[in-house]
């Protein structure tokens, strides 16, 4: 896909040391150990990024699962030193983060993914922080994926622009103006749902 | 920027910031077990594949056995010549065969005699 051929087109930077490319060199090479070590290092990461966007757990595990799958299949061809692995895994989480999302936008109506449940006045709070983050990954998947990923990579994952443009492969000034756009269109989507989600009108 | 766009904006940065400091329950065993069963596999496919990269046709085998190619064009002529003298036998393969199969060949291996008392 565009993600091999990005890391494999990629300009000679120094990107520094990267024990995760070469644990999964390792792993390509039949190391046993590299798997596991891997596994712990990175499916947290994968799992929490992708619970900030979809906030849906089981979703959440099977993006994670198969972020890694593609992980471990682009092993034998990762060229080490050309990009970082936590870059590569961004990217491939955020893309599958937001198929989720798009798929979510064709068979469901935003009105439909929240409706605090009735119920007792002691779990009213809890309830409406979970519904306030499902509404954002609600209104998520009403952006582009675009403007989806770049809002979440900055303000959900709390990455500095030129990371961003480096995991989008974009320039720092499509970075900023995707982040504008994306947080212009989710303060709008979200604006009619304040009484709702529990902050106060002003 | 008007003062509503603001006050949305305010709360989308309250919201984001909200999800961002939610903590993230850890991958459990039973994911974590998937990930390394999908990393197994995957390995055994990339660490197998290079030592059977050329992948050989089983009767790559055998012609290797008999010695390779040579020895194919060897065993095509032979199978071709058998071919021809069986189809349109030339005079001389007549005579051998009438001069070997034509007449009565009686043969006493090791002067075993009859042995075994066939004829009775």
């Amino acid at each position: 896909m565009d993600m091999v051929a990005q890391q494999q087109g990629s300009r000679p930077v120094d990107i520094g040391p990267d024990p995760d490319g070469a644990l999964l060199v390792a792993f390509a090479n039949g190391d046993p150990e590299a798997a596991r070590l891997l596994t712990g290092r990175l499916a947290p990461k994968v799992l929490g990024q992708a619970m900030r966007m979809l906030t849906d757990r089981a979703e959440a595990e099977d993006v994670t699962q198969e972020a890694m799958v593609r992980l471990w299949r682009i092993a034998p061809d990762w060229r080490q030193g050309e990009a970082r692995v936590s870059t590569w895994l961004y990217r491939v989480t955020a893309n599958l983060c937001t198929d989720r999302l798009r798929r979510r936008r064709q068979t469901v109506s935003l009105d439909g993914v929240t409706d605090p449940a009735d119920g007792a006045a002691s779990v009213a709070d809890q309830m409406q922080g979970q519904a306030r983050m499902s509404a954002l990954s609600a209104a998520l998947a009403a952006l582009p994926d675009r403007q989806a990923q770049a809002v979440a990579l900055r303000h959900l994952e709390g990455l500095a622009n030129p990371e961003i443009a480096e995991i989008m492969d974009i320039s720092v000034e499509a970075v900023e103006s995707l982040t504008a756009r994306g947080k212009r269109a989710l303060a709008a989507i979200l604006a009619g749902r304040k009484a709702e989600l529990g902050y106060e009108d002003e | 920027m008007d003062k509503h766009l603001a006050a949305d904006m305010a709360a989308l940065d309250a919201l984001m910031a909200e999800v961002a400091a939610s903590p993230v329950e850890a991958p459990g065993d039973d994911l974590m077990a998937r990930i390394l069963a999908d990393a197994g596999a995957a390995q055994a496919d990339t660490v197998a594949a290079p030592a059977s990269a050329p992948v050989t046709p089983a009767w790559r085998g055998w012609l290797d056995a008999l010695g390779g190619w040579p020895t194919l064009g060897g065993l095509t002529a032979a199978a071709v010549t058998g071919l021809w003298i069986g189809v349109a036998p030339p005079a001389a393969v007549d005579d051998l065969v009438a001069s070997v199969l034509g007449e009565t060949v009686s043969l006493d291996l090791a002067g075993l005699g009859d042995t075994f008392e066939l004829e009775g």
